[in-house]
């Protein structure tokens, strides 16, 4: 494990406009982001935390300032390209879950792995693997909105390691579960992502995943400030 | 908010379907029936000198005389009659037929209905005692045997109105017409020999030579038959008169119209005297006329031979034209001096060539002894 | 209604402009395709109507015969003899421009000199003085002729201006002295056809002297005088009818046809209610949130349902102006194939334009609003279910759309049921056999969804592993939102299977023409001899033109007919005149056995033979008897035999030369058979022949005629193919708007798929995939529905509208294409909304609940 920049962030700034009015986000922002370091993220609603991981993976663009992952800077790639890298280097999981209805649990782990490669039964296997650890092993063939909330977001954070990305970005992962389940799945984030020493950035106001991070950030005035 | 919105749309839906209904229903709203052409003016503009003229005095050769002359543009056969059925109920008749030429030539066809001739006839009349009177028109052309006349015989047709000899020469006639509401079926004698008017048969009707035409009478016909109004049938009895004549031009230019008397006296003497009206209000030179007297002798009329002074007059409530309505003649070379009143005021023909055609009646002094009598008469160009 | 509650509504709506538009212009094309047939069909029997009262004026009564006309005596007789007084002769006659020889007119000759109370409208000229004019020039001067101002301005012709025409005689100049009026923009469209002149004209440039081709009769009341009086001069071979009567029975041969066309309009209306019905449930289902809220909020069940009405309406009525709009300038095209068509089945018409009548606007008015309001029902319903500020879960929705599935299943099995009973048991109505062949239709449709259902699973479960888990998508987004994607197939299907199902009518129904055509060519030339037939001159001609045909060494026998129209039920009945030899018996297809004395009766005995169709209108059977009038009175004649024929729907008898010279006056020839001798060179043959003949008069070989057949069957199915086709527009802008709707639905599981790593043209492919798989299935289940459509028609609904017979004619091809029309209209569909899909932004997408 090295102290090398996972990801470097500069004079990163972005706007929206609404009825010909310009909102300034962010406004020259910078950060870098150690690899293996877990990032906590706070804020106030609207503060621009959700925008902030999407810009990161590459969902939005930024109106300036350079985003750089493993070398590669996001910003200058084109859609077409950020959304491959996007495709093997990050991992997202979302407050609702955002399973795929229409797929089952099984088919929503290997979707993300499909896409990169040929599945191969190696990888089948590891799936169900996977699934046993999250004590998911029956729900294989299950739809997702057969599964409890934290059922899903267990999936959920299954789907976004499945393909062994770099970086991990979580928006509220425990925002709609109840204080047990949603221990149960900062748990299950720690184990899977500390330990296997993945770069996250999370978005949360649960004060014990505060604790476990390594630095802690809130948006104010249109940049980072440490809390 | 809502319900004004539908009620723009309400009203845009429906002033579409009123532009619709603008543009496709006027059909049904035809203009009314123009009022008849008036062939006054359908009488060709063609050139007077293709066709003939009456000129001279002709020699007249009957039957064949009694059948039109397509050579002029303008003929006609002209009856008309008192009539009375045996409880002295009074009727008048006009039952004319007029020929026009439209054009001096017909071009070679193949077909019938190729055929420049047009018919036109005039069918009256007078009912006194209800005071009303009838009238009835008709047009043909003369291909197909639509309309036409014979020169075989006296006949003259116009679809089912005719005058038609009953033996294969002139009189017995037989007239036959059947209006809307109204029909007379007669024959009619012959009790007075033809009458040959003017010059000869030569009746010039101004200074202009050729601005004459061919004319003949027979005054007296005595007169049998039925006259049918509505659902009842009269059995009459009477007198009529009958007029032919052709011409290809008559009247000038400064003529206005003319007023035509026709009247049989109870001493079996007949007059005619036609008076010719300028338009500046005097009386045209050419007017003209004969008597006729009991032995069937003419005296020929001229201008200065007759006075006329009119003593009434009477406005059509039809056309508002004024007409005059009771007359003085007084002819002194004859010791006549009579007066001639309409049976009724209101003979006016309102067909597509307006004029006024009524049964008199004629009452006054003939060489001291008073006499009555009967007869037609005609106005023209009255406005 | 709350004004701000309508505003949501209101602001909701253009939130949506894409589904907005697309739902109106589903019901503008439903409507617009209604208003046009019914536009077109009018036009072309008004124009028939108005033609005859532009001449006849007022007229009440018509005496009229067949080919030959009148004799102008009967007239002179009825006018002169009997005294009638209102009558109008009329010549009448079709004459074509000698610069623009398809651009024909119909030149009337009249009296001028009739009752006024006619008043047509070549009497409605300015001023009387100027009308009275010009009807003695018509009169005076030969060859003057009055046409329509619009007329002479589209052939650039002024007053006093000469133009030259060519009739069945020939050649000839008109003068041009005077302008028809019209007085109103159905007149003008009926005039504008016409060419008025003199009697006498009409006669000398038609050629038909000492005839009338009709009298028209002005009856005020009724007159049992006058009926008498016409009635005793009428002669055999004429009929007196009534103005209304005839337009009336014009409108009743046309009746089957026209309810053909009708069926394809309300074809389009049906499949644009099913793109309603989506809109709005599309609209209904995106506000479940919303509604939900109103709901808490104390807004009542009646309001949810009147504001759903509301907004229904107003798409309507937009939808409905933009229909009527689109419908006039589609009639405009329509009437042109209608027009065509019904001159080649039925009658001449000469349609130029349309004619819009207040009554077809509101028929198409009414349709399009009860349509959009019966399918906008359900929705509006289902909106007032909604309980109160619940979030509804799609897949909650989605388990009680499976149960309407079946429910629907259910219910089209019992539709398709009983549409066959209904379209089997409907005797000779027309009408009800369209109705069943609807009714089975929407059974299928109804099916459709619990097809779809079993097809894509089976597909998931056979292809599934075979697919990938990207390609597993499509397949499973059908199944799951069955009950919108359900009814884009549906439509679908319902517009290709009505494809499939007339290719294959018109497909067997031209196999069997072919054969029948192939069959009936038996000579090697024919001689064909148009015009009018007339007793004389031309008939004389035609003889002496037979003669020499049959002397020339070549030609080693003749045939030939003569096609008239006789008088049977005092009803003018088509007859074909034959003198046939051995060969061209053999062009006769039986529809049952015949005995060998066939021939001898049919030449010897008074006999006739029926078409099909005849003796399926008439009830006829062999051996009854059919009885003509003549001057001799009614004539029986047994019918010995049906044939078939595909010339017309109202049929027609056919009997021997010598049968009918022995009532009938000799009217020459319509058309002659040459048979060569053998080995005889055609061409050569063919030129001398050509030298014999004079005018119009011309020679074809039987490949000629073949050909010219073929070109008038297809022509006669332009019209279906163009409805065809329209249908087939609408049902794919109702895919097109379910898509939309769909992937809308869809914006955020989309933007998680992005989100997740999928490009662009992943997602395009992803989104046409599930279109095509959608088109494919509508097409599959199309074919069997098809079938059953092709089958209803040639065997109820053709055999009842024109009595024709066929046999079925399978052609592959047709299954092929609408396969293909269905799975590329499909894909052409999803192409949109990928494309829209693609570009919106994944972080947008992942914002919206």
């Amino acid at each position: 494990m090295q102290a090398e920049a996972a990801i470097i962030i500069t004079e990163l700034s972005k706007s929206y406009h609404e009825s010909g009015l310009r909102h300034d986000i962010f406004k020259e922002l910078n950060l870098s982001v150690n690899r293996g370091e877990f990032i906590v993220l706070l804020g106030r609603s609207g503060s621009g935390k959700s925008t902030f991981l999407n810009l990161i993976s590459g969902i939005d663009c930024p109106d300036k300032g350079k985003i750089i992952i493993n070398n590669t800077n996001i910003t200058g790639l084109s859609e077409h390209d950020r959304t491959l890298f996007r495709r093997h280097h990050i991992g997202f999981v979302f407050q609702s879950y955002n399973l795929i209805p229409t797929l089952t649990v099984a088919e929503n782990l290997l979707l993300p792995l499909e896409l990169i490669r040929r599945i191969t039964q190696k990888e089948r296997d590891n799936v169900t693997e996977l699934l046993a650890k999250l004590n998911l092993a029956d729900r294989l063939d299950s739809y997702p909105d057969r599964l409890s909330g934290g059922e899903q977001q267990r999936v959920a954070i299954a789907r976004a390691l499945i393909h062994d990305p770099d970086v991990i970005l979580a928006d509220e992962p425990t925002g709609n579960l109840d204080l047990d389940t949603g221990q149960q799945v900062l748990e299950l984030l720690d184990i899977l992502v500390r330990k296997a020493g993945k770069t996250m950035i999370m978005v949360t106001h649960s004060q014990e995943v505060i604790g476990k991070a390594d630095r802690v950030f809130s948006i104010k005035n249109k940049s980072l400030v440490i809390s | 908010m809502r319900e004004r919105k539908f009620i723009v749309l309400a009203i845009v839906l429906l002033a579409f379907l009123i532009i619709f209904w603008r543009q496709t229903f006027t059909f049904s709203m035809l203009t009314p029936p123009a009022e008849d052409g008036s062939f006054g003016q359908i009488l060709s503009r063609d050139e007077e000198e293709n066709f003939a003229h009456a000129l001279k005095p002709r020699k007249f050769s009957f039957p064949a005389d009694h059948g039109a002359h397509n050579r002029y543009r303008t003929e006609w056969w002209y009856f008309t009659g008192n009539l009375k059925n045996p409880y002295g109920r009074k009727f008048g008749y006009e039952l004319t037929f007029f020929r026009f030429a439209l054009k001096a030539d017909t071009p070679p066809s193949k077909s019938v209905w190729r055929n420049n001739q047009l018919y036109m006839a005039h069918f009256t009349v007078t009912d006194v005692e209800e005071n009303h009177f009838y009238t009835d028109e008709r047009f043909s052309r003369t291909g197909n045997n639509l309309a036409g006349t014979s020169n075989k015989k006296y006949q003259v047709w116009l679809h089912d109105w005719s005058a038609s000899s009953l033996d294969n020469s002139d009189f017995p006639l037989r007239l036959q017409a059947k209006g809307p509401e109204f029909a007379i079926d007669l024959i009619l004698k012959a009790r007075k020999d033809l009458v040959l008017q003017g010059e000869q048969g030569l009746s010039r009707k101004s200074e202009k030579p050729g601005n004459a035409s061919y004319y003949y009478s027979y005054p007296r016909l005595t007169t049998e038959g039925s006259i049918n109004i509505g659902d009842n049938k009269f059995s009459v009895m009477g007198d009529s008169w009958m007029d032919r004549e052709w011409s290809t031009s008559s009247l000038s230019d400064e003529q206005a119209g003319w007023d035509w008397f026709a009247l049989q006296f109870a001493d079996n003497s007949e007059l005619m005297f036609y008076r010719l009206r300028r338009k500046d209000g005097q009386q045209d030179s050419n007017s003209s006329g004969s008597v006729i007297l009991a032995d069937s002798s003419k005296i020929t009329l001229r201008k200065q031979d007759v006075k006329i002074k009119v003593l009434d007059t009477w406005k059509s409530p039809h056309s508002h034209s004024i007409y005059p309505s009771k007359w003085h003649l007084s002819i002194p070379g004859q010791n006549l001096e009579v007066d001639v009143i309409p049976l009724i005021n209101d003979q006016e023909l309102n067909v597509s060539y307006r004029y006024w055609e009524g049964a008199v009646s004629v009452k006054g002094i003939k060489n001291g002894k008073s006499i009555s009598g009967q007869g037609y008469v005609e106005l023209t160009g009255y406005k | 209604m709350s004004t701000i509650l309508n505003k949501s509504s209101l602001n909701f709506l253009l939130q949506h402009p894409w589904q907005l538009a697309l739902a109106i212009v589903g019901i503008a094309l439903g409507v617009a395709v209604v208003i046009s047939i019914d536009l077109a069909m009018e036009s072309s029997l008004t124009a028939f109507d108005q033609a005859g009262k532009a001449f006849s004026g007022t007229a009440t009564h018509r005496i009229i015969a067949s080919e030959g006309g009148l004799d102008e005596k009967l007239y002179t007789q009825l006018r002169v003899g009997q005294g009638i007084k209102k009558l109008s002769p009329v010549v009448s006659g079709y004459v074509q421009l000698a610069k623009q020889t398809n651009n024909s007119f119909k030149l009337i000759g009249i009296d001028p000199f009739i009752e006024k109370s006619f008043k047509p409208v070549w009497q409605q000229e300015q001023s009387k003085n100027q009308r009275a004019a010009l009807l003695a020039r018509l009169v005076v001067e030969p060859n003057t002729v009055l046409i329509s101002d619009k007329t002479a301005r589209s052939l650039h012709l002024k007053i006093n201006d000469e133009f030259t025409i060519v009739s069945d005689s020939g050649k000839q100049d008109l003068k041009i002295i005077g302008f028809l009026q019209a007085n109103n923009a159905i007149s003008e469209q009926v005039l504008a056809k016409l060419i008025i002149t003199d009697i006498a004209t009409a006669q000398e440039v038609l050629g038909l002297f000492g005839r009338l081709s009709s009298i028209e009769v002005l009856m005020d009341n009724y007159e049992p005088e006058t009926l008498t009086k016409i009635l005793k001069l009428l002669p055999g071979s004429a009929l007196f009818v009534s103005v209304d009567s005839q337009s009336q029975s014009m409108r009743e041969m046309t009746r089957a046809f026209s309810i053909n066309l009708k069926a394809l309009g309300l074809l389009s209306l049906l499949v644009g209610m099913f793109l309603i019905y989506n809109t709005m449930t599309f609209l209904v289902m995106q506000r479940r949130r919303l509604i939900g809220c109103l709901r808490s909020i104390g807004i009542t069940r009646r309001q949810i349902f009147k504001l759903i009405i509301g907004e229904a309406f107003l798409l309507a009525i937009i939808g409905t102006l933009i229909g009527i709009a689109l419908g006039i300038a589609l009639g405009q095209s329509l009437l042109y194939m209608v027009s065509e068509t019904i001159n080649a089945i039925y009658f001449r018409v000469d349609a130029t334009s349309l004619i819009i009548r207040p009554a077809q606007i509101g028929k198409g008015v009414f349709l399009g609003i009860a349509a959009t309001l019966v399918a906008v029902l359900p929705p509006a319903w289902e909106a007032t279910r909604f309980p109160p500020a619940t979030v509804l879960i799609r897949s909650g929705l989605e388990s009680s759309t499976r149960q309407l599935v079946s429910g629907a299943k259910l219910t089209g099995f019992i539709l398709i049921a009983g549409g066959l009973a209904l379209a089997l048991s409907s005797a000779q109505s027309v009408s009800w056999g369209l109705a069943g062949i609807f009714i089975i239709v929407f059974g299928f449709a109804l099916l459709t969804p619990a097809f779809t259902l079993g097809l894509v699973q089976m597909t998931d479960k056979l292809f599934g592993r075979f697919l990938g888990i990207a390609g597993r998508l499509p397949v499973r987004t059908i199944s799951s939102e069955i009950s919108r994607t359900g009814i884009a197939v549906a439509a679908l299907m319902i517009a290709v299977s009505a494809t499939i199902g007339m290719e294959l009518m018109i497909g067997s129904l031209r196999q069997t023409v072919t054969e029948w055509v192939q069959a009936s060519l038996a000579a090697d030339l024919y001689v064909t001899l148009p015009g009018e037939k007339i007793i004389g001159g031309r008939a004389i001609e035609e003889h002496q033109l037979k003669k020499r045909l049959a002397d020339l060494p070549d030609v080693q026998m003749l045939s030939s007919a003569l096609h008239t129209k006789l008088i049977a039920n005092d009803e003018f009945t088509k007859v074909s005149v034959f003198e046939l030899n051995p060969q061209s018996r053999k062009g006769f297809i039986f529809k049952d056995k015949v005995n060998d004395d066939l021939w001898d009766r049919f030449e010897q005995q008074q006999t006739v033979m029926v078409t099909e169709p005849y003796a399926y209108y008439h009830a006829i059977r062999i051996g009854q008897e059919i009885l003509l009038q003549t001057d001799k009175g009614k004539q029986p004649f047994e019918v010995i035999a049906v044939y078939a024929d595909y010339s017309g729907d109202q049929g027609h008898l056919s009997m021997s030369r010598q049968n009918y010279q022995r009532y009938w006056p000799d009217l020459g020839y319509s058309g002659i058979g040459v048979y060569a001798r053998k080995h005889t060179d055609l061409k050569q043959l063919e030129n001398q022949l050509y030298k014999l003949l004079t005018g119009q008069q011309s020679v074809k070989s039987d490949k000629d005629i073949y050909k010219a057949s073929m070109e008038v069957f297809e022509q006669t199915f332009t019209v279906t193919e163009t409805l065809r086709w329209l249908s087939a527009a609408v049902a794919f802008v109702g895919v097109l708007s379910t898509l939309m709707a769909l992937q809308f639905e869809r914006t955020r599981q989309l933007g998680i798929l992005r989100a997740i790593g999928l490009t662009r043209r992943q997602l395009t492919f992803l989104v046409i995939g599930e279109t095509g798989l959608m088109g494919l299935i509508a097409g599959l289940f199309a074919i069997p529905v098809g079938y059953v459509v092709a089958y209803v028609l040639i065997f109820v609904v053709y055999e009842r509208s024109f009595g024709w017979t066929m046999a079925f004619h399978f052609d592959p091809m047709v299954v092929y294409q609408g396969l293909a029309l269905a799975f590329i209209a499909a894909v052409l569909a999803g192409i949109f909304p990928a494309l829209k899909m693609a570009r919106i932004k994944p972080a947008e997408a992942l914002r919206i609940e």
